[in-house]
């Protein structure tokens, strides 16, 4: 279960998670987007955990409380990206919450399911998801029953027309 | 709120079936947070339609007449030694639930879109992935996980309700796994506890509705229970986590075989939990391909050896992401190479057998998994299913280590 890779840098600072859509995107795959960006700190990174691979080895069995230390401080910058940096941290998640919350009730208004409906378009994997759960099960293309595109790269939608029904940006 | 009360009725009728099942007091099964998942393996055995019944009422007879090694649950922590880190255990609890009750990350809406189909009918979920024409995404995967959160929200199909019902059932799965090593992890200092849950990558995963933290917790909580003999608690743990992903098999083998292993008296009833799962999965397939369903993500075919270099090269990559890791997987590696106390050696036995199983599945498994694993979508979420373990044989080295620094 994993997403197609199609999507830009969404306006975040480098590196981050900023946005909403990256966060939908990327949020479980890393607490960066260092595994997307396939690693370019990967020098410095594994030397650090090599040098502390050989001291924690080193280490005698009295000077082993040294390890919570070590854990700790390395696990300061990251906790900064998940507590304050990112768009789910703490004090925005609420932010980027109403703002799916809306475009969900909006797909899901609009998509009417469970009645059958296909959806017949999707641009991107930010919107894909949203729909997925808006629309759990979908009828084949060709069915002849409503059909929904799910167009563009932004997670705040709001669809138009009937047949079919457009969500998101304009054809 | 509806959420709630769904768990608190799933744990009555879990502890009172594993009560009635393997003949413990039901006063003790009602206190073990394990018992929600006899509740939850019942209730997935009936939504599989009359095989699955049939089967679990067989699991029933079979756990009822002593076909474990012993029947009570395992050891308990009575209310009073659980005071001290009860204060503790509620904070951790109100930083998982207190989040937006709103999916924020790609498979938390998959995931929760499956949950929504209990709320057209008890089965429903189960029921219409076997079937072809729902189109259902992803397809052919084991559906216990999104049907569980569909029962614990009884059904409701609102998002908060559904939210709150997988974090409840994240916490459940992290509960289990304290609850089956608190018998070795009592006296643990805490420092050592903070600074392994400070792991940048677990609060991420622990504050979603991801499967992968869940994955872990419950193999970690199902060692527990196979060191301790607990054996029906261990075929209970088994058999939900060949529910929850195709990944659950690889983790019930990985761990059971483990513990065989490094047994000094091994039994063959201690393999019983892996057979179980094998069975269970082996039964999925084979119903998922009856209904011309197929898991595209695994199906298997001949290894790609040229690609085992990327495989290391990668996997070095993402245990060494810092923001994600902190430099966790080499202090655990530390342990693991140092380490000769009889838990860790089966812990680490189970980490190198499930990285092993893992690695095959991704040389033998199609291309796209591989692009996966280099485009940074998979191996992060590998990682955080093999955490608990790891964390657990920190936690016990760190023990140990304190234990003998301590003035005598």
């Amino acid at each position: 279960m994993h997403t197609r890779v199609t999507w830009g840098l969404m306006g975040d600072e480098v590196g981050t998670l900023e946005s909403t859509e990256s966060v939908i995107i990327d949020g479980a795959n890393g607490v960066t987007r260092a595994p997307r960006q396939h690693f370019p700190d990967a020098g410095w990174s594994v030397g650090v955990v090599l040098v502390t691979l050989a001291l924690t080895l080193a280490l005698k069995s009295q000077r082993r409380r040294l390890v919570p230390v070590l854990l700790l401080l390395s696990a300061g910058p990251g906790l900064l990206q998940v507590l304050v940096k990112r768009a789910d941290a703490p004090t925005r998640r609420a932010a980027m919450a109403a703002q799916i919350s809306a475009t969900v009730s909006e797909l899901q208004a609009r998509s009417g399911w469970p009645l059958p409906v296909a959806v017949v378009r999707d641009d991107d994997d930010v919107l894909y998801p949203l729909g997925v759960y808006a629309m759990p099960t979908r009828a084949a293309p060709d069915a002849g029953v409503r059909s929904i595109e799910l167009r563009g790269t932004r997670v705040t939608v709001t669809c138009r027309g009937n047949a079919p029904i457009v969500c998101g940006d304009a054809p | 709120m509806i959420s709630f009360v769904g768990l608190a009725l799933l744990h009555l009728a879990g502890g009172l079936l594993r009560a009635a099942a393997t003949r413990a007091d039901w006063r003790q099964t009602l206190r073990s947070p394990a018992s929600i998942w006899f509740a939850l393996i019942a209730l997935y055995a009936l939504s599989l339609g009359l095989i699955g019944t049939v089967l679990g009422v067989a699991l029933f007879i079979g756990l009822r007449s002593r076909l474990t090694v012993r029947f009570a649950p395992v050891e308990v922590a009575p209310p009073s030694a659980l005071s001290p880190g009860a204060p503790w255990a509620l904070a951790l609890a109100v930083l998982i639930l207190a989040r937006p009750w709103v999916p924020t990350s790609w498979d938390e809406f998959v995931w929760l879109a499956k949950a929504r189909l209990e709320s057209l009918g008890f089965g429903t979920g189960a029921r219409l992935a076997l079937d072809a024409s729902a189109h259902l995404v992803p397809s052919g995967y084991p559906p216990l996980w999104p049907a569980a959160v569909g029962w614990v929200s009884l059904g409701v199909d609102s998002l908060p309700a559904q939210v709150s019902a997988a974090s409840l059932l994240v916490l459940m799965t992290l509960a289990t796994a304290m609850e089956a090593w608190w018998p070795r992890l009592r006296s643990t200092p805490g420092w050592l506890v903070i600074a392994v849950l400070a792991t940048p990558l677990f609060w991420v995963h622990a504050r979603s509705t991801y499967v992968d933290l869940p994955l872990g917790l419950l193999a970690v909580a199902l060692l527990g229970h196979v060191l301790a003999g607990e054996l029906a608690a261990a075929v209970v743990l088994a058999l939900v986590l060949s529910g929850l992903k195709d990944e659950g098999l690889a983790h019930v083998l990985a761990t059971v075989g483990a513990v065989w292993l490094v047994s000094p008296r091994r039994e063959w009833r201690q393999l019983t939990p892996a057979v179980a799962a094998v069975l269970a999965a082996a039964g999925w397939r084979a119903a998922a391909q009856f209904g011309g369903i197929t898991n595209e993500d695994h199906t298997l075919s001949a290894p790609l050896w040229r690609w085992l270099p990327d495989l290391g090269r990668l996997l070095a990559f993402h245990a060494s992401d810092l923001a994600s890791w902190g430099v966790f997987w080499a202090i655990a590696l530390a342990v693991g190479l140092r380490s000769t106390e009889s838990s860790t050696r089966a812990l680490r036995l189970g980490l190198l057998l499930n990285l092993t199983l893992s690695g095959a599945a991704l040389l033998c498994g199609p291309e796209q998994v591989r692009v996966f694993a280099e485009s940074g979508t998979l191996l992060n979420r590998l990682l955080m299913q093999w955490w608990p373990a790891a964390a657990v044989m920190v936690l016990l080295e760190g023990r140990r280590s304190a234990q003998a620094a301590a003035p005598r």
